[in-house]
């Protein structure tokens, strides 16, 4: 991939905040929600495959992926080693808790 | 090569639980391995049409969010309890039904990224051909995660005004979250309509496949969930349409 159109994307991705929830996907341009998407459904994947299927380079394949395992949206598969790393995908996110009533009708239910 | 399929609509009472139980069904009588996961945390039902009573639960999906056990451990085999002839084999894992489990899960929240995980290792560990994913109503993290990790989308809705609606906004949202493969399926439509007709209106507006277009039912609401129509109604019109969606999404 041309560089200047990576690190456009590159830069995109960082500028978003903290783990990337199922519902941030949609909010991302046309290209990078293509990769998410992509990634997402690729389930278990090495560097390799990474880069083979989205046409990066080997670099930039790795700058992806450090990212996408900063934001929590994969993470290192238990099998990757220093030679070959692999990953799985994550998505990894919390869904948000309801506040506590007042009455604290929670504790009520339960 | 096993197939993630969630079944989703926007509103709630389009028939989800029901089709996904038929649909399990027919899969699971030609042969395969199917696995269903509720992951309608704050309204369960499916269990029901599968006769899986409270007592016979010993983990739930909430027990699974909450690390109190594998995946694997919330899977119940509920073949037996379709009451037909089944060459393959159908595991369900509900959700709990007990209304202190499900307060906690929605005041505390849970880790979406779990049931990502969950889904994975069930379908691994169960060897199953398919996992349904019977989801919650609306567009939830929980729903997004269903659409966004689904080979095949199945979205009910009914022939009615709100539905029409609200199913363009999780079109918009499947398209946006490149699901490979999207159906619509139209449930309840009554006798009086134009069931060509309806097909045509719902494929031009959403430019989506109609999969089937069901018929409302007497049977269906005789049955009230106690059973597995499919079962029951062998050559019943509405299991032959239900056919139809098991044939799709066998493709």
């Amino acid at each position: 991939m041309d560089q200047s159109a990576f690190e456009k994307l590159l830069l995109e991705l960082d500028s978003h905040h903290g783990e990337i929830r199922p519902s941030d996907i949609g909010e991302f341009s046309n290209d990078l929600r293509a990769w998410l998407n992509f990634v997402l459904r690729l389930g278990s994947f090495s560097l390799k495959d990474l880069y083979t299927h989205l046409g990066l380079k080997i670099e930039q394949a790795q700058a992806l992926a450090d990212r996408l395992v900063l934001r929590n949206f994969i993470r290192l598969d238990e099998t990757s080693s220093a030679e070959n790393p692999r990953y799985e995908t994550r998505f990894s996110s919390h869904t948000r808790p309801l506040g506590k009533p007042s009455t604290d009708l929670w504790k009520k239910i339960e | 090569m096993s197939k993630i399929v969630s079944i989703h609509s926007f509103r709630g009472g389009t028939g989800k639980s029901n089709t996904t139980a038929n649909l399990a069904t027919l899969l699971a009588m030609e042969g395969a391995r199917i696995g269903i996961v509720d992951t309608d945390i704050a309204s369960p039902g499916i269990h029901v049409l599968f006769n899986l009573d409270q007592s016979e639960m010993m983990h739930s999906l909430n027990d699974y969010l909450w690390g109190k056990c594998s995946i694997q451990e919330t899977a119940h085999d509920v073949t037996g309890q379709v009451g037909a002839s089944i060459k393959g084999q159908i595991f369900l894992i509900p959700s709990s039904i007990k209304a202190g489990e499900i307060a906690r899960i929605l005041r505390e929240g849970y880790d979406v990224g779990l049931l990502n995980d969950g889904f994975r290792d069930v379908v691994k560990q169960l060897r199953l051909d398919y996992l349904l994913i019977d989801t919650h109503p609306g567009i939830t993290e929980e729903t997004l995660l269903s659409i966004a990790i689904s080979d095949t989308l199945l979205v009910i809705m009914r022939p009615d005004q709100q539905d029409y609606q609200g199913t363009a906004v999780t079109i918009d949202v499947a398209r946006k979250l490149d699901v490979p493969e999207m159906f619509i399926v139209v449930n309840k439509t009554p006798e009086s309509f134009n069931r060509d007709e309806v097909r045509r209106r719902v494929e031009q507006i959403y430019q989506c496949k109609v999969a089937a277009i069901l018929p409302h039912s007497d049977e269906m609401m005789t049955l009230a969930s106690s059973g597995i129509f499919v079962a029951r109604y062998p050559d019943n019109p509405l299991t032959q349409e239900l056919r139809n969606v098991a044939y799709l999404v066998q493709q």
